[in-house]
Protein backbone atom coordinates (compact mmCIF):
# COMPACT_ATOMS: atom_id res chain seq x y z
CA UNK A 1 0.00 0.00 0.00
CA UNK A 2 1.60 3.41 -1.11
CA UNK A 3 1.67 5.55 1.90
CA UNK A 4 -0.92 8.62 2.01
CA UNK A 5 0.79 12.03 1.04
CA UNK A 6 1.11 14.87 3.08
CA UNK A 7 -1.55 16.94 0.66
CA UNK A 8 -3.56 14.27 0.57
CA UNK A 9 -4.07 13.50 3.76
CA UNK A 10 -4.88 17.58 4.82
CA UNK A 11 -7.27 17.36 1.63
CA UNK A 12 -9.05 14.20 3.09
CA UNK A 13 -9.58 14.83 6.74
CA UNK A 14 -10.69 19.05 5.92
CA UNK A 15 -13.07 17.61 3.62
CA UNK A 16 -12.34 20.47 1.49
CA UNK A 17 -11.14 20.72 -2.14
CA UNK A 18 -8.27 23.64 -2.31
CA UNK A 19 -8.21 23.35 -5.73
CA UNK A 20 -11.18 25.49 -6.27
CA UNK A 21 -9.34 28.19 -4.69
CA UNK A 22 -8.95 30.82 -7.45
CA UNK A 23 -6.66 32.99 -5.64
CA UNK A 24 -8.87 36.32 -4.87
CA UNK A 25 -7.59 36.84 -1.75
CA UNK A 26 -10.65 37.46 -0.08
CA UNK A 27 -9.93 35.11 3.02
CA UNK A 28 -6.66 37.08 3.98
CA UNK A 29 -8.66 40.17 3.52
CA UNK A 30 -11.02 39.57 6.39
CA UNK A 31 -8.70 37.22 8.30
CA UNK A 32 -7.94 39.25 11.68
CA UNK A 33 -4.66 37.70 12.69
CA UNK A 34 -3.51 37.89 9.19
CA UNK A 35 -1.30 40.82 10.06
CA UNK A 36 0.68 37.99 12.47
CA UNK A 37 0.55 35.42 9.81
CA UNK A 38 4.42 34.19 8.27
CA UNK A 39 2.21 33.46 5.23
CA UNK A 40 -1.15 34.59 4.56
CA UNK A 41 -4.15 32.51 4.32
CA UNK A 42 -4.20 32.76 0.80
CA UNK A 43 -0.52 31.87 0.33
CA UNK A 44 -0.93 28.76 1.87
CA UNK A 45 -4.12 27.61 -0.11
CA UNK A 46 -1.44 27.88 -3.18
CA UNK A 47 1.12 26.09 -1.39
CA UNK A 48 -1.15 23.65 -0.50
CA UNK A 49 -2.69 23.12 -4.26
CA UNK A 50 0.97 23.05 -5.46
CA UNK A 51 1.56 20.28 -3.29
CA UNK A 52 4.20 21.23 -0.97
CA UNK A 53 4.28 19.39 2.28
CA UNK A 54 6.16 22.05 4.07
CA UNK A 55 3.04 24.11 4.41
CA UNK A 56 3.56 21.88 7.66
CA UNK A 57 6.36 24.10 8.46
CA UNK A 58 3.91 27.38 8.64
CA UNK A 59 3.31 29.39 11.88
CA UNK A 60 0.80 31.18 10.66
CA UNK A 61 -2.04 27.94 10.69
CA UNK A 62 -1.14 27.84 14.52
CA UNK A 63 -2.39 31.93 14.71
CA UNK A 64 -5.28 31.10 13.13
CA UNK A 65 -8.36 31.52 15.86
CA UNK A 66 -10.65 29.37 13.71
CA UNK A 67 -12.97 32.32 13.64
CA UNK A 68 -14.80 31.04 10.26
CA UNK A 69 -14.56 35.06 9.40
CA UNK A 70 -12.63 33.28 6.22
CA UNK A 71 -14.78 29.65 5.79
CA UNK A 72 -18.12 31.93 5.71
CA UNK A 73 -17.02 34.59 2.95
CA UNK A 74 -14.92 31.99 1.02
CA UNK A 75 -16.69 33.03 -2.42
CA UNK A 76 -15.22 29.16 -3.73
CA UNK A 77 -16.29 27.22 -0.88
CA UNK A 78 -12.79 26.39 0.32
CA UNK A 79 -12.86 26.96 3.70
CA UNK A 80 -9.67 28.08 4.40
CA UNK A 81 -9.79 27.40 8.08
CA UNK A 82 -11.00 24.60 7.47
CA UNK A 83 -7.99 23.51 5.38
CA UNK A 84 -5.44 25.33 8.23
CA UNK A 85 -6.98 22.65 10.95
CA UNK A 86 -6.23 20.20 8.52
CA UNK A 87 -2.61 20.99 8.47
CA UNK A 88 -2.69 21.37 12.30
CA UNK A 89 -3.96 18.17 12.96
CA UNK A 90 -1.14 16.28 10.42
CA UNK A 91 1.46 17.56 13.04
CA UNK A 92 -0.56 16.88 16.13
CA UNK A 93 -1.10 13.35 15.46
CA UNK A 94 2.83 12.93 14.91
CA UNK A 95 2.50 14.12 18.25
CA UNK A 96 4.13 17.34 18.14
CA UNK A 97 2.48 19.38 20.51
CA UNK A 98 2.71 23.14 20.22
CA UNK A 99 1.59 24.50 23.45
CA UNK A 100 4.09 24.45 26.35
CA UNK A 101 1.86 24.59 29.71
CA UNK A 102 5.35 25.76 31.90
CA UNK A 103 5.49 29.20 29.29
CA UNK A 104 2.05 30.24 29.43
CA UNK A 105 2.42 33.62 31.10
CA UNK A 106 0.20 34.15 33.97
CA UNK A 107 -1.50 30.67 33.52
CA UNK A 108 -3.06 30.54 37.11
CA UNK A 109 -5.32 34.10 35.92
CA UNK A 110 -6.50 32.27 32.22
CA UNK A 111 -10.06 30.97 32.11
CA UNK A 112 -10.82 27.37 31.78
CA UNK A 113 -12.24 28.36 28.59
CA UNK A 114 -8.96 29.32 27.22
CA UNK A 115 -7.04 26.37 28.29
CA UNK A 116 -9.11 23.91 27.47
CA UNK A 117 -9.85 25.52 23.97
CA UNK A 118 -5.93 25.69 23.69
CA UNK A 119 -5.17 22.53 24.43
CA UNK A 120 -7.76 21.46 22.14
CA UNK A 121 -5.85 23.32 19.71
CA UNK A 122 -2.62 22.99 20.30
CA UNK A 123 -2.13 19.38 21.66
CA UNK A 124 -2.60 16.32 20.24
CA UNK B 1 -43.67 22.92 24.24
CA UNK B 2 -43.85 25.41 27.11
CA UNK B 3 -42.54 28.49 25.43
CA UNK B 4 -40.96 29.60 28.42
CA UNK B 5 -39.25 26.61 29.87
CA UNK B 6 -35.69 26.04 28.85
CA UNK B 7 -33.02 23.65 29.90
CA UNK B 8 -29.73 25.27 31.16
CA UNK B 9 -26.00 23.75 30.01
CA UNK B 10 -23.98 26.11 31.71
CA UNK B 11 -19.90 24.84 30.64
CA UNK B 12 -16.76 25.26 32.87
CA UNK B 13 -16.01 29.20 32.50
CA UNK B 14 -19.23 31.02 33.66
CA UNK B 15 -19.22 28.01 37.33
CA UNK B 16 -15.34 29.37 37.35
CA UNK B 17 -14.42 32.15 35.98
CA UNK B 18 -17.77 34.33 35.46
CA UNK B 19 -19.36 34.05 37.75
CA UNK B 20 -21.39 37.30 37.57
CA UNK B 21 -22.46 36.64 33.98
CA UNK B 22 -24.32 33.39 35.37
CA UNK B 23 -25.95 34.72 38.49
CA UNK B 24 -26.87 38.24 36.85
CA UNK B 25 -28.51 35.91 34.09
CA UNK B 26 -30.53 33.83 36.61
CA UNK B 27 -31.60 36.79 38.33
CA UNK B 28 -32.85 38.12 34.97
CA UNK B 29 -34.47 35.03 34.02
CA UNK B 30 -36.29 35.07 37.23
CA UNK B 31 -37.51 39.00 36.50
CA UNK B 32 -38.73 37.75 33.14
CA UNK B 33 -40.54 34.97 34.25
CA UNK B 34 -38.69 31.88 32.55
CA UNK B 35 -38.07 29.08 33.90
CA UNK B 36 -34.70 28.18 33.41
CA UNK B 37 -33.12 24.88 34.62
CA UNK B 38 -29.43 23.57 34.64
CA UNK B 39 -29.09 20.06 33.68
CA UNK B 40 -28.75 17.62 35.96
CA UNK B 41 -25.94 16.34 34.41
CA UNK B 42 -23.99 17.78 31.73
CA UNK B 43 -20.37 17.55 30.14
CA UNK B 44 -17.60 19.51 28.91
CA UNK B 45 -18.83 20.55 25.35
CA UNK B 46 -15.03 20.61 24.00
CA UNK B 47 -14.80 24.51 23.62
CA UNK B 48 -14.33 24.49 20.19
CA UNK B 49 -15.77 22.28 17.33
CA UNK B 50 -13.24 19.62 15.76
CA UNK B 51 -13.37 20.90 12.29
CA UNK B 52 -11.49 17.74 10.76
CA UNK B 53 -14.26 15.40 8.84
CA UNK B 54 -12.90 11.96 10.91
CA UNK B 55 -12.93 14.04 14.07
CA UNK B 56 -16.13 12.07 15.17
CA UNK B 57 -14.58 11.54 18.75
CA UNK B 58 -14.04 15.14 19.72
CA UNK B 59 -18.30 15.80 19.55
CA UNK B 60 -19.19 13.24 22.15
CA UNK B 61 -18.81 15.24 25.50
CA UNK B 62 -21.34 17.53 23.37
CA UNK B 63 -23.33 14.71 22.08
CA UNK B 64 -23.78 13.28 25.73
CA UNK B 65 -25.38 16.52 26.59
CA UNK B 66 -27.89 16.89 23.80
CA UNK B 67 -29.11 13.41 24.81
CA UNK B 68 -29.08 14.32 28.54
CA UNK B 69 -31.16 17.71 27.19
CA UNK B 70 -33.41 15.09 25.22
CA UNK B 71 -34.33 12.90 28.46
CA UNK B 72 -35.07 16.16 30.77
CA UNK B 73 -36.48 18.03 27.78
CA UNK B 74 -39.67 15.82 27.59
CA UNK B 75 -40.40 15.84 31.89
CA UNK B 76 -39.70 19.55 31.25
CA UNK B 77 -42.12 20.51 28.18
CA UNK B 78 -38.94 21.82 26.13
CA UNK B 79 -36.44 21.34 23.74
CA UNK B 80 -34.91 23.99 24.19
CA UNK B 81 -30.98 23.68 25.37
CA UNK B 82 -29.79 27.25 26.55
CA UNK B 83 -26.26 28.62 26.88
CA UNK B 84 -24.73 31.25 28.18
CA UNK B 85 -21.65 30.98 27.16
CA UNK B 86 -21.47 31.05 23.28
CA UNK B 87 -18.62 28.78 22.47
CA UNK B 88 -20.49 26.61 24.20
CA UNK B 89 -23.72 27.15 21.93
CA UNK B 90 -21.16 27.55 19.12
CA UNK B 91 -20.11 23.79 19.84
CA UNK B 92 -23.40 21.98 20.61
CA UNK B 93 -25.24 23.73 17.88
CA UNK B 94 -22.84 22.93 15.31
CA UNK B 95 -22.60 19.07 16.48
CA UNK B 96 -26.24 18.75 16.22
CA UNK B 97 -26.10 20.93 13.07
CA UNK B 98 -23.59 18.07 11.78
CA UNK B 99 -25.73 15.32 13.08
CA UNK B 100 -29.13 16.17 11.45
CA UNK B 101 -27.12 16.53 8.20
CA UNK B 102 -24.94 14.05 8.12
CA UNK B 103 -26.73 10.13 8.56
CA UNK B 104 -23.32 8.54 8.31
CA UNK B 105 -22.05 10.54 11.39
CA UNK B 106 -24.61 10.21 13.27
CA UNK B 107 -24.80 6.30 12.86
CA UNK B 108 -20.80 6.35 14.12
CA UNK B 109 -21.59 8.35 16.82
CA UNK B 110 -24.41 6.26 17.99
CA UNK B 111 -22.05 3.10 17.63
CA UNK B 112 -19.89 4.68 20.11
CA UNK B 113 -23.01 5.45 22.64
CA UNK B 114 -24.92 1.91 21.85
CA UNK B 115 -22.89 0.02 25.07
CA UNK B 116 -24.09 2.43 27.11
CA UNK B 117 -27.76 2.36 25.87
CA UNK B 118 -27.80 5.57 24.93
CA UNK B 119 -29.00 7.45 22.01
CA UNK B 120 -30.04 10.14 20.09
CA UNK B 121 -32.69 11.44 18.66
CA UNK B 122 -32.10 14.83 17.49
CA UNK B 123 -34.95 16.47 18.92
CA UNK B 124 -32.99 19.51 20.97
CA UNK B 125 -32.53 23.18 19.86
CA UNK B 126 -29.93 25.02 20.89
CA UNK B 127 -30.57 28.39 21.82
CA UNK B 128 -28.48 31.25 23.16
CA UNK B 129 -29.19 33.65 25.80
CA UNK B 130 -29.41 36.64 23.53
CA UNK B 131 -31.83 34.54 21.16
CA UNK B 132 -33.90 34.08 24.45
CA UNK B 133 -33.64 37.56 25.87
CA UNK B 134 -34.89 39.05 22.22
CA UNK B 135 -37.86 37.04 22.58
CA UNK B 136 -38.89 38.57 25.97
CA UNK B 137 -37.91 41.99 24.95
CA UNK B 138 -41.65 43.64 25.90
CA UNK B 139 -40.61 41.63 29.29
CA UNK B 140 -37.70 43.61 29.69
CA UNK B 141 -38.89 46.54 28.40
CA UNK B 142 -41.84 46.32 31.83
CA UNK B 143 -39.13 45.23 33.91
CA UNK B 144 -36.35 47.97 33.05
CA UNK B 145 -36.20 50.25 36.70
CA UNK B 146 -33.01 52.47 36.14
CA UNK B 147 -32.77 54.87 33.26
CA UNK B 148 -29.99 54.16 31.25
CA UNK B 149 -29.19 58.25 30.71
CA UNK B 150 -25.25 58.86 29.98
CA UNK B 151 -24.66 55.13 29.31
CA UNK B 152 -23.59 54.52 25.89
CA UNK B 153 -22.75 50.91 25.05
CA UNK B 154 -20.58 49.25 22.29
CA UNK B 155 -22.23 46.15 21.72
CA UNK B 156 -19.43 43.32 20.88
CA UNK B 157 -20.54 40.00 19.44
CA UNK B 158 -17.08 38.54 18.64
CA UNK B 159 -17.59 35.25 16.57
CA UNK B 160 -18.91 32.49 17.90
CA UNK B 161 -22.48 33.46 18.46
CA UNK B 162 -22.25 34.08 14.56
CA UNK B 163 -20.26 31.73 12.68
CA UNK B 164 -20.22 29.87 10.91
CA UNK B 165 -23.65 31.65 9.64
CA UNK B 166 -25.38 28.13 9.01
CA UNK B 167 -25.60 28.40 12.72
CA UNK B 168 -25.44 31.88 13.52
CA UNK B 169 -28.44 33.70 15.43
CA UNK B 170 -28.25 36.21 13.33
CA UNK B 171 -26.98 38.25 10.10
CA UNK B 172 -23.14 37.31 10.87
CA UNK B 173 -22.23 40.47 8.44
CA UNK B 174 -24.61 42.83 10.36
CA UNK B 175 -26.00 41.71 13.47
CA UNK B 176 -28.34 43.94 15.55
CA UNK B 177 -29.77 41.58 17.99
CA UNK B 178 -27.95 42.86 21.00
CA UNK B 179 -29.18 46.84 20.09
CA UNK B 180 -32.99 45.13 19.94
CA UNK B 181 -31.86 44.55 23.92
CA UNK B 182 -30.39 47.91 24.26
CA UNK B 183 -33.47 49.26 23.02
CA UNK B 184 -35.85 47.38 25.25
CA UNK B 185 -33.75 48.44 28.53
CA UNK B 186 -33.50 52.12 27.13
CA UNK B 187 -29.68 52.54 26.96
CA UNK B 188 -28.38 54.27 23.60
CA UNK B 189 -25.63 52.25 21.70
CA UNK B 190 -22.66 53.19 19.53
CA UNK B 191 -21.55 51.97 16.08
CA UNK B 192 -18.65 51.01 15.40
CA UNK B 193 -16.36 48.29 13.06
CA UNK B 194 -15.08 46.16 15.20
CA UNK B 195 -18.34 44.59 17.08
CA UNK B 196 -17.88 40.93 14.98
CA UNK B 197 -13.90 40.97 15.06
CA UNK B 198 -12.23 38.00 16.73
CA UNK B 199 -11.05 39.07 20.29
CA UNK B 200 -7.82 36.53 19.35
CA UNK B 201 -9.76 33.61 21.40
CA UNK B 202 -7.51 31.19 22.16
CA UNK B 203 -4.15 32.04 20.70
CA UNK B 204 -3.86 34.07 23.36
CA UNK B 205 -2.37 31.27 25.57
CA UNK B 206 -0.27 31.02 22.03
CA UNK B 207 0.79 34.61 20.68
CA UNK B 208 -0.30 36.86 23.52
CA UNK B 209 1.03 39.86 21.48
CA UNK B 210 -1.26 39.32 19.11
CA UNK B 211 -4.60 38.74 20.91
CA UNK B 212 -3.88 41.67 23.18
CA UNK B 213 -3.49 43.68 19.30
CA UNK B 214 -6.85 42.24 18.53
CA UNK B 215 -8.88 42.87 21.51
CA UNK B 216 -7.11 46.43 22.39
CA UNK B 217 -8.28 47.49 18.83
CA UNK B 218 -12.30 46.48 19.41
CA UNK B 219 -11.48 48.07 23.00
CA UNK B 220 -10.30 51.42 21.39
CA UNK B 221 -12.59 51.28 18.47
CA UNK B 222 -15.52 51.34 21.01
CA UNK B 223 -14.14 54.20 22.89
CA UNK B 224 -13.37 56.61 19.74
CA UNK B 225 -16.87 55.75 19.16
CA UNK B 226 -18.10 57.32 22.01
CA UNK B 227 -18.66 54.37 24.45
CA UNK B 228 -18.01 53.79 28.04
CA UNK B 229 -19.10 50.43 28.19
CA UNK B 230 -18.07 47.28 26.36
CA UNK B 231 -21.01 44.64 26.16
CA UNK B 232 -19.91 41.21 26.00
CA UNK B 233 -21.48 37.55 26.12
CA UNK B 234 -18.40 35.17 26.20
CA UNK B 235 -16.02 34.72 29.09
CA UNK B 236 -13.33 33.97 26.21
CA UNK B 237 -13.62 37.48 25.04
CA UNK B 238 -14.43 39.02 28.36
CA UNK B 239 -10.52 37.54 29.62
CA UNK B 240 -8.82 38.62 26.21
CA UNK B 241 -10.34 41.96 26.70
CA UNK B 242 -9.75 42.44 29.71
CA UNK B 243 -5.80 41.61 29.23
CA UNK B 244 -5.85 43.73 26.34
CA UNK B 245 -7.15 46.48 28.71
CA UNK B 246 -4.83 46.25 31.91
CA UNK B 247 -1.61 45.98 29.24
CA UNK B 248 -2.49 49.52 27.93
CA UNK B 249 -0.89 52.74 29.55
CA UNK B 250 -3.03 55.17 28.37
CA UNK B 251 -6.75 53.20 29.30
CA UNK B 252 -9.61 54.85 28.19
CA UNK B 253 -12.39 55.25 30.37
CA UNK B 254 -14.52 52.44 29.43
CA UNK B 255 -15.70 49.02 31.26
CA UNK B 256 -15.99 46.07 30.20
CA UNK B 257 -18.74 43.80 31.33
CA UNK B 258 -21.53 40.74 30.50
CA UNK B 259 -24.73 41.80 29.29
CA UNK B 260 -26.64 40.41 31.77
CA UNK B 261 -24.63 42.18 34.45
CA UNK B 262 -25.61 45.66 32.87
CA UNK B 263 -29.35 44.09 32.49
CA UNK B 264 -29.70 43.26 36.21
CA UNK B 265 -28.21 46.75 36.93
CA UNK B 266 -31.20 48.45 34.75
CA UNK B 267 -33.48 45.95 36.52
CA UNK B 268 -32.64 47.15 39.87
CA UNK B 269 -31.45 43.60 40.81
CA UNK B 270 -28.19 44.51 42.29
CA UNK B 271 -27.14 41.69 44.56
CA UNK B 272 -24.88 40.12 42.21
CA UNK B 273 -23.02 42.71 40.63
CA UNK B 274 -19.43 42.83 41.23
CA UNK B 275 -19.06 46.18 43.03
CA UNK B 276 -16.75 47.80 40.97
CA UNK B 277 -19.41 47.83 38.04
CA UNK B 278 -22.05 48.67 40.12
CA UNK B 279 -20.13 51.66 41.38
CA UNK B 280 -19.08 51.97 37.68
CA UNK B 281 -22.41 52.63 36.37
CA UNK B 282 -23.79 54.08 39.71
CA UNK B 283 -21.78 56.81 38.84
CA UNK B 284 -22.87 57.42 35.24
CA UNK B 285 -26.57 56.83 35.41
CA UNK B 286 -29.47 58.85 36.55
CA UNK B 287 -32.37 56.74 38.41
CA UNK B 288 -35.58 56.66 38.00
CA UNK B 289 -36.53 55.78 41.50
CA UNK B 290 -38.80 53.00 42.98
CA UNK B 291 -41.91 53.37 41.20
CA UNK B 292 -40.13 53.21 37.38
Amino acid sequence: MVEESVIDKIIRISGRNPNLCYQCGMCTAVCPMAEFMDVKPHQIVRLVQMGREDVLNIDAVWVCASCMACVDRCPRDVGPGIIFEAIRLVSLRRGIDKLDYKAVEEIEAAPTLALVTASRKYTG
Amino acid sequence: MAEENYLYFPGCSVKRDARSYEKTAFDVFEALKLNVKELDRWWCCGATFGLAVDDVAKHLGAVRSLIQAEIEGAGMKTNKLLTLCPMCFNVLKRVNYLLRRDPEKLENIRRYLRDENLDYNLSVEVVHVLEVLDRFRDRIKKAVKRRGDGLKVAPYYGCTPLRPKEIGIDNPESPSIMERIFESLGVEYVRYPFKTECCGAYVSVYNRKAAIAKSSMIIIGAFKAGANLLVTVCPLCHYNLMLAYNSMKNKPPIKIIYLTELMAYLMGLDRNIPPDIKSFLDSHIGSRGENG
